[in-house]
């Protein structure tokens, strides 16, 4: 009798077990990597589309301020998310850049900038999700929470 | 042999669990992908156009009333604005009942006119353009700032004692001059057509044409339109700074009416009959140049609060 007997069983065990756990960690590892991209490109997608409408209302309120002759108030509220596919978000108004509404997420990383061309002149500002206030302040339009 | 215990098949069932996890963070995504394609389709979601259209048709409204105030209740001037104030209030009331039924608020008021002249040459039936004083050759008004000049010339009368389609150097003249630059619109018939000629300084425009025979034509000098359509060679005073004189040359050459408001408060003309009326052409009496009122707008999501300024007719 040989001390080699039974083992095939033992040995097809261990191989089926250590099969199943590399298809397993792969499927782990490459179902979580996909969601994780999809995740970033809808965050980046998204983030463009609230950039594009809060550059829409800038644009708004130029228009007011421009047929207006001698404007006191001007200002156009709308309802953003508050998160984007599960993260926070900031809004910022920099008027000394090309592309002056930035828009970031710190998880996953995430800069959006949108170009934004008006008559009057950009104030600075900042405003996180949900209700966001473009308004005209003293000759520059800003950005607020509202 | 291996026991059989409660623990087999673990690795299996944990790595399935947080594969079915991840998927179900997936569709979340795919959520927030969609409400994205719904945040990009929102069009004006705060309403601006509709301030900016109520704006408008306010200033429409006054202005309308501005022009026939001017006209028909000219005999003094707090008669005028009185009128032009009243009339604001009314629009300012169907404004507000207009948007109230979309849940919007709007207040007019008027805070100020500016006192102008109105030049008129309103003879029924028409008359040549001359001054008082009969000269065909004549300055009709000195001004920085004028709106609404609108000619009714006869179709027919064109070229006055000449025939239709009498020679060109034999045409009516209106000449917007500052003394060195002049802008000119002549008007002939031309071959049998009615023809709007248009030269700013250093250069022809070109013309605009009249087709057909109405009994009367419309020059609008200041909106830059013939017979109701556009001109594109007309656009007032294209080249000649303020102040400039309006000036009528050949006045002979064409029948109908006229009138113009300018910005000048009392002016004096001794070619203009002052304080008179329909009967004693040409005249000029006080006008409201321009009147400027307070806009209010409160939409969802729009708040407006602007000064509009109310100049039917005004080029620039």
């Amino acid at each position: 009798m040989s001390d080699t007997r039974g083992v095939s069983t033992a040995l097809n065990y261990v191989l089926n077990l250590s099969i199943a756990a590399l298809l397993v960690a792969g499927l782990l590892v490459a179902g979580s990597g996909f969601v994780e991209d999809s995740r970033e490109s809808v965050v980046r997608e998204e983030l463009a589309v609230v950039g594009e409408q809060v550059a829409a209302d800038i644009q708004r309120v130029d228009r007011l301020v421009v047929a207006g002759d001698g404007v006191t108030v001007a200002s156009v509220t709308q309802e953003f998310p508050e998160r984007v596919a599960g993260s926070t978000y900031i809004l910022s108004l920099d008027p000394g850049a090309a592309e002056p509404v930035e828009l970031s997420t710190a998880t996953p990383n995430v800069t959006v900038t949108v170009p934004v061309r008006t008559d009057t002149g950009l104030g600075t500002g900042t405003a996180g999700g949900g209700p966001v206030t473009v308004r005209y302040d003293n000759g520059v339009v800003v950005i607020e929470d509202g | 042999m291996a026991r059989l215990t409660g623990d087999r098949g673990q690795m299996l069932l944990i790595g399935a669990f947080i594969l079915a996890v991840a998927f179900v963070g997936l569709a979340l995504i795919a959520n927030a992908a969609i409400y994205t394609e719904n945040i990009a389709s929102r069009n004006d979601a705060g309403g601006a156009g509709d301030a900016l259209q109520s704006r408008h048709a306010v200033a429409e409204g006054v202005g309308d009333a501005m022009a026939r105030a001017n006209v028909y209740n000219n005999s003094a001037w707090s008669h005028i604005t009185d009128n032009v104030s009243a009339a604001a209030d009314t629009v300012a009331v169907i404004a507000a009942r207009e948007e109230a039924a979309d849940g919007r608020y709007v207040d007019v008021s008027a805070t100020g006119h500016t006192e102008g002249t109105r030049i008129a040459d309103n003879a029924s039936g028409g008359s040549v353009f001359r001054g008082s004083s009969g000269a065909h050759d004549w300055t009709v008004a000195e001004t920085d700032r004028a709106r609404a000049f609108v000619m009714t010339v006869d179709h027919d009368n064109v070229t006055g004692t000449n025939s239709f389609g009498g020679p060109l150097d034999d045409e009516f003249r209106v000449n917007v001059t500052d003394g060195t630059d002049s802008w000119i619109v002549n008007v002939t018939g031309h071959s049998g057509t009615f023809t709007v000629g248009v030269d700013p300084p250093g250069g022809d425009a070109g013309t605009c044409t009249v087709s057909g025979s109405p009994e009367t034509v419309t020059i609008d000098l200041t909106a830059g339109t013939v017979a109701g359509r556009d001109c594109p060679a007309m656009t007032f005073r294209e080249g000649v700074s303020a102040p400039y004189d309006v000036r009528f040359n050949r006045s002979y050459e064409v029948r109908g009416n006229y009138s113009l408001v300018i910005d000048n408060a009392g002016y004096s003309n001794p070619e203009l009959q002052s304080g008179a009326g329909p009967g004693q052409e040409p005249y000029q009496t006080v006008a409201v140049y321009r009147s400027t009122l307070t806009f209010r707008y409160d939409g969802s999501g729009v708040r407006y609060e602007t000064a509009v300024r109310v100049l039917p007719g005004e080029p620039e």
